[in-house]
């Protein structure tokens, strides 16, 4: 469980890490999730079972409703939208495509 | 993950009629594309030329297999929430992708002009083996998991024009081959969009019926709760390390599969790639409604005697639309069936006949004369193989996939999507890794097919052989770095560095 959520978020760090700056803002969304995966599967581990009359959480049993709602759901909303916010300043600005596409013209022009 | 076993007759005229009007569209499709490829970037990489929304709706559509429509929900009513494990990391692998492999895939075509996930590999290590290497990789796996599709594809077709297995087989691979050989990628990207946007549809609308059938989500709970508990419980019928093990392998092994990583070097704005995990992820949960929906619905509706138990698990879909949604959405998701199978065997004929013609010339220091021509014929024969194999046993079919997805896994996500983020990556490291990813999950899947050895219950061949890859990827790259040091080209450094 630890090592499984730990390798998940792990890549993305190195996906997201640019060389000697880090993952900037990008640490507050992938912290998050860490935490999101570690207590929803160690509630789903440790919470009581359900019986028949025991209370729904938006109309599943409540292990059931973290796991789908909390790990299948909640990243949904984070993770893409902390991409899309920080994608400019941390994933590709317009200077970092401009700057690759300068190596291709001379690359062609050699 | 596919379906392999037979549906129930669906050969009512609204259902062949739609099926009809389908394939027609899908033809049209075809025909516009063949006369807008021209060249092999065209036939291989759709001229690096496709929008934001074609990528994600075509990458969802690749990604889902019928198994997303028809084993899913089999899965989920026979071992209750354990089967969404398969489906879960959905919500993460999207945005890792993104963050991984979408930018440095799309730069390295912007600098190289790159077509092929090998040459990714080859690029980056300097290694005409390692890109080799990973071709064969990928052409075992495309024509074992092609197979297990194109016998899915099969089933679905003669379920609705009644025609044989046989005869479905080959029908349905000749459609898929026709505006795959003639349009390649090209036709395949935008019939993905058709595709995966008639997927979509027909997965909200079946949600709907589910609520209604099973009186909201909190009667189905309340009426499976009363009968069996355990079902919805967080692992299902599972144990927690089977269903952890589904949620690492299909999360990681996300990495790893070309019919979706390749289609990266096709976007035509590197900076479109902002969106790409939101609507990817958001086309891929819409359409996995039904996935959950269906097989929890159909469980309900058997606890409450509104259904009979079921004599396959398979029939969960099939029973639920022809008992309780109207004809003509029934036959927009058997369609969408049919959609779901054709869009990722498309995507495999693309990605296996550039391993053939353009890989493995290059790893053995030649290049193809006239690669169009020769991706279309190697378009034909990959498929035509994939055809006969699917004609063999349902056993050996569903193994060949099983082989398939895992390889894939296993071979690609050091190399590639490590390697692209990891400087100290080494050519022996790359080499290796996947030499381990193939020699393991041909080894183990072969012992476990012929019941020599099994694994503890939760422990997959698929799992292992990833976790062997990655583990000496990183030992002998490490071992190995300070001899490589340098070998990276600048370009692909800057790549690797921006």
């Amino acid at each position: 469980m630890i090592g499984t959520s730990t390798i998940m978020l792990a890549t993305m760090v190195l996906g997201a890490s640019r060389r000697g700056a880090g993952i900037g803002r990008l640490v507050v969304p992938f912290v998050a999730m860490f935490a999101v995966l570690i207590v929803g599967f160690s509630a789903a581990l440790v919470l009581p079972a359900e019986s028949a009359t025991s209370p729904l959480w938006f109309g599943l049993p409540r292990r059931a409703a973290v796991i789908l709602y909390g790990v299948g759901v909640l990243p949904l909303f984070v993770l893409p939208i902390a991409y899309a916010v920080t994608f400019e300043s941390l994933t590709l600005s317009d200077e970092d495509l401009e700057r690759v596409r300068a190596v291709k013209r001379a690359r062609v022009g050699a | 993950m596919t379906q392999s076993t037979a549906l129930p007759p669906l050969a009512q005229p609204i259902i062949v009629g739609v099926a009809v009007a389908y394939f027609a569209v899908v033809a049209a499709i075809g025909v516009w594309a063949t006369r807008r490829t021209r060249t092999a970037s065209d036939f291989f990489v759709a001229g690096q030329g496709i929008g934001l929304w074609a990528l994600a709706i075509a990458s969802m559509a690749a990604t889902l297999s019928g198994f997303a429509f028809i084993g899913g929900p089999g899965l989920v009513y026979s071992v209750g929430i354990g089967a969404v494990f398969i489906i879960l990391p959905v919500s993460l692998t999207n945005a890792m992708g993104a963050w991984v492999l979408a930018k440095r895939m799309r730069l390295l075509a912007e600098v190289r002009d790159m077509i092929t996930v090998p040459d990714a590999i080859g690029a980056r290590y300097r290694s005409r083996l390692a890109q080799g290497l990973a071709a064969i990789a990928i052409l075992i796996a495309v024509v074992g998991y092609m197979a297990t599709n194109v016998l899915a594809l099969g089933l679905v077709i003669d379920a609705i024009f009644g025609v044989g297995l046989a005869w479905g087989i080959w029908i349905g691979t000749l459609i898929t081959l026709a505006y795959s050989v003639s349009g390649g990628i090209l036709a395949g990207v935008y019939t993905d969009v058709f595709q995966g946007s008639l997927m979509a549809l027909a997965s909200v609308l079946v949600f709907v019926y589910v609520l209604e059938a099973g009186s909201g989500l909190s009667g189905i709970s309340r009426t499976i709760l009363g009968a069996d508990p355990g079902f919805l419980g967080p692992w299902g019928k599972l144990t927690p390390l089977a269903a952890l093990s589904f949620f690492f392998v299909f999360g990681l092994g996300s990495l790893g599969q070309p019919h979706v990583v390749h289609k990266f070097y096709m976007l035509r704005d590197p900076r479109r790639l902002k969106w790409y995990p939101l609507i990817m992820t958001t086309a891929l949960f819409v359409t996995l409604l039904l996935y959950v929906g269906v097989g929890l619905a159909v469980k309900s509706l058997v606890v409450t005697g509104a259904l009979p138990a079921l004599g396959r698990a398979d029939d969960a879909t099939p029973t639920f639309l022809l008992r309780f949604t109207p004809l003509l959405l029934a036959a927009l998701v058997f369609s969408g069936v049919a959609a779901a199978i054709m869009s990722t065997v498309n995507s495999f004929m693309s990605i296996g006949a550039a391993a053939l013609t353009h890989d493995l010339p290059v790893a053995l220091g030649r290049r193809v004369g006239n690669e169009l021509r020769w991706g279309r014929i190697s378009t034909v024969v990959i498929s035509v193989v994939a055809a006969l194999v699917a004609q063999a046993s349902g056993t050996l079919v569903a193994f060949l996939g099983i082989f398939g997805w895992g390889l894939f896994a296993s071979t690609l996500v050091p190399a590639l999507a490590i390697g692209l983020n990891w400087q100290g990556a080494t050519r022996a490291g790359a080499v290796t890794s996947i030499a381990t990813g193939i020699v393991v999950t041909l080894v183990f899947e072969t012992l476990a097919y012929f019941k020599v050895y099994t694994f503890p219950a939760g422990v997959s061949v698929a799992g292992l052989s990833l976790v062997a890859s990655v583990l000496v990827f990183l030992i002998v790259s490490l071992l190995t770095r300070e001899t490589e040091g340098a070998a990276i080209d600048a370009d692909i450094r800057l790549v690797m560095e921006v």
